[in-house]
């Protein structure tokens, strides 16, 4: 034995004794250990090891030759596995010899499938949205419908305070709660400070809700008053490691930075979560707002609740707003006498957690919970990736059966020797899912070499391990299996039936009109087309929305968020900035869109945007007012009693001379109207022009700065302003945006779309060509004589082209005809959903039909250009 | 029958078979090789070698028993 300590590493030894053949494996180990010894003492530990590890890797497959078996005792197969054996080898063989046709269809499938993939794992993230919770099942959200005076409903999901702890002390299936506020913080970090988005949350949140502790213990880390619990990510942001247990960190509510001390360390938010967060503070009201009844009406937040196990849903809505209605009664009653409203209209409902990321009933707002999605982006990418892998077998069945006659010698040939039909079947079937396993194969890598820009295109984090869940794998072989069936189960029927004394009959024809075959490239391009149509509408309907004139300048505008800014300090920071030249001017705004309802003509209700701005605002967007003036310093009455409203606003009022017209708030106050503002989109395009109030009401506050500079002086302007800006609000973090980028971020969405339906519509028409380029081939090669004789006839080639192109152009025509109205139907609909938006022209369809028409004739025309040029002596010579 | 031909290689280690004359087995074979030609082979190319050899005829196998240096059996080829 070798000295106790002289040893190879065990890994290599153990991969040895794995990999390497049993015949040689006894004397190759022990000859590789004797010679690790010898390199041991010749040359050192190191020496040795690396020689032994490059002579193990020396003797694995593939570099190893076997010994060759001493056959003991060798029985013949059972017959089965012989045979089994021979399928195999055919289909390899058929495949290896029309290269083109293996090509044609693997290419097609495996893009298919990786399509199918891809969208699979799209879906499967989409629905495992919030499962991971423990007890999702019994998380439900509260939600408030709102009844509007003209009868129209609708769902908001904030709460305020109450909901959460009167629910649960009163309804016994409400076991516990949670609420969770989104704010905005600033965080000082030195000298520097920034801004923060933080979730004010109750202490419970970890022991409801299943997010992961790093360090902490779940039932105690919000405890204090003054605790915070960030994820990994911030913790290495602001302490550069995520051990940041007990530190210290400074944070700005209310007006004073106070400090909090880290009491734990959550992991990352799940992708896949709709609660997501960064930094958790504990969710502290004062006993002022406790008692204050009024407070049910004020809604900031979301509230869950957690019912027990088989509580029944509608009782438990029903118990709420009995709760509500009694406990909330006299501000009910309050408020029901001082605005002279005869029903308040507010009902508390339950949605259950599991719901929130595809819902529909309760819309997403001011993106409170993350990702909100539409259900129906996952139905046209399936649909989209069933086209695509249609498209795909559809090849696959129409290039085996035009091909049979090829083989078909070889299936009389076994009929005749014995073979049934069901063995044929299971031979042809077992050609496409080698076929189909190949082309899976190739799918798997292209999901993995695409999924980066899918993540992209689709908005996603979608990561490579989600491949490997139990769940995925099984769809994934289900696909597979699936696959290969509808690809070979038809043309193995119709090869197996074939009549062996018609096959092995010299002059045997596939004499039927192949009607599957033509309707099956009338589906193809059908498709095909309607997807090209779809992506030249969204791409028109993209450039229009952002190429449409907004109504307003955004060129050279900066806009400078401050949520802190009283009406002195915007005037002193206007002051500042246009001291330098670059500057043009400055105006303040409210920030985001404040909507209320407003009555006019006594109590006529309009649901309006208000705006709260100054004189400067409308000149420096350049929108012109149409009657009346602007907002001016020469009225000091225009701040508390003056409005501007927009023409939207004079439409629906039916207004016939808007000038000096009174509005009045649910207040009672009342404002008159001097002047109306010409529409323009101060919101994307995606939406309508909604009634807006212009207003200088000292009351509400401003939110954001806008700053206009001379073009090509950004740098500088930025630079100043960002200057200017610390020097006036030393407590604010600086956040700037261009006016113009953000409306063009607007669009995202709109233009990941654009994307997607694009590269769909040339994966359809590629996979589609490649296949009417194969029957091309084929049609070509059967018609070899009959073009020679045609050409010794005298034909030109241009002739002989044209006939062999019109067959499959007639297809062509029938499929855009077939397809053009569905595309119509579909992209109107989609259309509608755009208050702006193009208008469907003849002509858009008609370039649609022209690509495809050209790009099939392409694929066809180059196969028949060949048969027609060739020399007919070659094709007439032999028979 | 098919003509057999004998690479390079395989010829230089059929010599070191002859030379340990019933000796050689995988080790003392690579190490001869070393000592003689100066060639550093990885024991793979030795071990193919030698059932290339085989296979051809050249040179047939025997089980030899464990010995107290090494844990396996080793083959020991004669030529």
């Amino acid at each position: 034995m070798n000295s106790p300590d002289i040893h190879p590493p065990h890994w290599a030894h153990w991969l040895l004794t794995q990999l390497h053949p049993e015949e040689t494996l006894e004397e190759v180990e022990g000859d590789l250990d004797e010679l690790y010894t010898y390199w041991y003492h010749r040359a050192g530990k190191t020496q040795a090891i690396w020689r032994y590890v490059l002579n193990v890797v020396s003797v694995l497959p593939p570099f190893v030759r076997r010994r060759e078996q001493k056959r003991y005792n060798q029985f013949p197969n059972p017959t089965n596995t012989t045979m089994l054996q021979n399928y195999l080898n055919i289909a390899l063989r058929s495949l290896l010899k029309n290269r083109a046709y293996s090509f044609i269809n693997i290419a097609g499938l495996s893009i298919g499938l990786a399509c199918a993939m891809l969208i699979m794992l799209y879906v499967q993230d989409e629905v495992s949205y919030d499962r991971f919770h423990t007890n999702a099942n019994q998380i439900y959200r509260i939600y408030k419908q709102q009844t509007r005076e003209d009868g129209s409903m609708h769902n908001g999901s904030y709460t305020g305070y109450f909901p959460g702890p009167r629910f649960s002390a009163r309804i016994p299936e409400i076991q516990s709660f949670v609420r969770f506020q989104p704010e905005q913080v600033t965080i000082k970090t030195g000298t520097d400070i920034q801004s923060q988005s933080v979730s004010l949350v109750d202490s419970n949140f970890f022991s409801i809700l299943s997010f992961p502790l790093v360090s902490g213990d779940a039932r105690s880390v919000l405890t204090q008053p003054n605790a915070v619990v960030i994820t990994e990510d911030m913790a290495i942001k602001y302490f550069g490691s995520s051990n940041a247990v007990g530190k210290i960190i400074s944070i700005n509510r209310n007006n004073i930075f106070k400090p909090y001390i880290v009491t734990g360390i959550a992991k990352n938010c799940p992708q896949n979560s709709s609660i997501k967060f960064q930094f958790l503070l504990p969710l502290n009201i004062s006993d002022q707002d406790e008692s204050n009844n009024n407070n049910w009406f004020n809604s900031f937040l979301s509230t869950f609740v957690v019912l027990a196990s088989g509580s029944d849903i509608k009782a438990v809505q029903n118990k709420m707003n009995k709760v509500f209605e009694s406990d909330a009664g006299e501000a009910i009653r309050a408020i029901k006498s001082k605005y002279g409203i005869k029903k308040i209209g507010i009902s508390y409902n339950l949605e259950p957690l599991t719901d929130i990321h595809l819902g529909k009933v309760v819309p997403d707002e001011d993106e409170m919970l993350a990702d909100k999605s539409n259900p129906e982006f996952s139905f046209i990418l399936s649909a989209i990736a069933l086209f695509i892998l249609l498209i795909a077998c559809i090849n696959f069945v129409n290039l085996t059966v035009a091909r049979s006659v090829k083989r078909a010698k070889e299936i009389g040939v076994r009929k005749v020797i014995g073979s049934t039909r069901r063995q044929l079947l299971i031979q042809f079937l077992s050609e496409s899912f080698i076929l189909c396993f190949i082309a899976f194969g190739f799918a798997f890598i292209i999901t993995l070499v695409v999924l980066p820009v899918f993540n992209q295109l689709a908005n996603k984090v979608l990561s490579l391990s989600y491949l490997f869940s139990i769940k995925l794998l099984t769809y994934y072989v289900i696909l597979f299996v699936l696959t290969s069936l509808l690809a070979g189960f038809y043309p193995a029927v119709v090869l197996s039936s074939y009549n062996p004394v018609q096959t092995l009959y010299t002059r045997f024809t596939l004499a039927s009109k192949n009607y599957l075959q033509k309707t099956l490239v009338i589906v193809q391009f059908a498709l095909a087309s309607f997807l090209i149509i779809g992506s030249i509408v969204l791409f028109l309907q993209f450039e229009y929305l952002t190429t449409q004139p907004l109504g307003y300048d955004d060129s050279d505008l900066i806009i400078v968020g401050n949520y802190q800014i009283t009406r002195n300090k915007a005037t002193l920071f206007k002051q500042e900035l246009t001291k330098n030249p670059n500057i043009l001017d400055v105006a303040p705004r409210n920030s985001g869109y404040n909507g209320n309802t407003i009555k006019i003509n006594g109590d006529k209700p309009i649901n309006i945007s208000i705006e709260t701005i100054d004189a400067a605002y409308l000149p420096i967007l350049k929108v012109p007012i149409i009657a009346g003036r602007n907002f001016s310093a020469d009225y000091p009455s225009d701040s508390t009693h003056s409005v501007l409203v927009n023409e939207s606003f004079v439409q629906q009022a039916g207004w016939k001379q808007p000038i000096g017209e009174k509005i009045t708030s649910f207040d009672n106050d009342n404002y008159t109207v001097i002047g109306v503002v010409k529409n323009y989109h101060y919101k994307p395009l995606t939406e309508k022009i909604e009634p807006q109030v212009f207003t200088m009401n000292p009351a509400n506050r401003y939110g954001v700065l806008y700053i206009k500079i001379k073009p090509g002086t950004e740098t500088e302007s930025l630079q100043y302003i960002a200057k200017t800006f610390k020097d006036l609000f030393p407590l604010s973090p600086f956040i700037y945006n261009f006016k113009q980028e953000q409306n063009n971020q607007s669009y995202a969405a709109e233009a990941r779309w654009k994307q997607i339906i694009l590269l769909s519509a040339i994966l359809t028409i590629f996979i589609s060509c490649i296949g009417l380029f194969g029957l091309s081939v084929l049609s070509a090669e059967k018609r070899t004589k009959e073009i020679g004789i045609r050409k010794v006839l005298g034909a030109s080639v241009s002739s002989i082209v044209s006939t062999l192109s019109t067959n499959f152009i007639k297809l062509i025509f029938i499929a855009l005809a077939i397809s053009i109205p569905f595309a119509w139907l579909a992209t109107s609909k989609w259309l509608q959903g755009y208050p702006y938006r193009i208008t469907l022209s003849w002509w858009l369809f008609a370039s649609a039909a022209l690509v495809v028409i050209a790009v099939a004739l392409l694929t066809t025309s180059f196969q028949s250009i060949k048969a027609a040029m060739a020399n007919p002596v070659k094709s007439l010579r032999s028979e | 029958m098919r003509r057999t031909y004998l690479g390079e290689f395989e010829e230089v280690v059929l010599l070191m078979v002859a030379i340990l004359d019933g000796e050689g087995y995988g080790v003392t074979i690579s190490q001869a090789l070393e000592k003689h030609t100066g060639r550093i082979v990885t024991f793979g190319t030795v071990h193919n070698t030698l059932i290339r050899l085989e296979e051809k005829g050249f040179v047939t196998s025997e089980l030899g028993g464990g010995t107290t240096e090494r844990g396996g059996d080793a083959s020991a080829y004669s030529g």
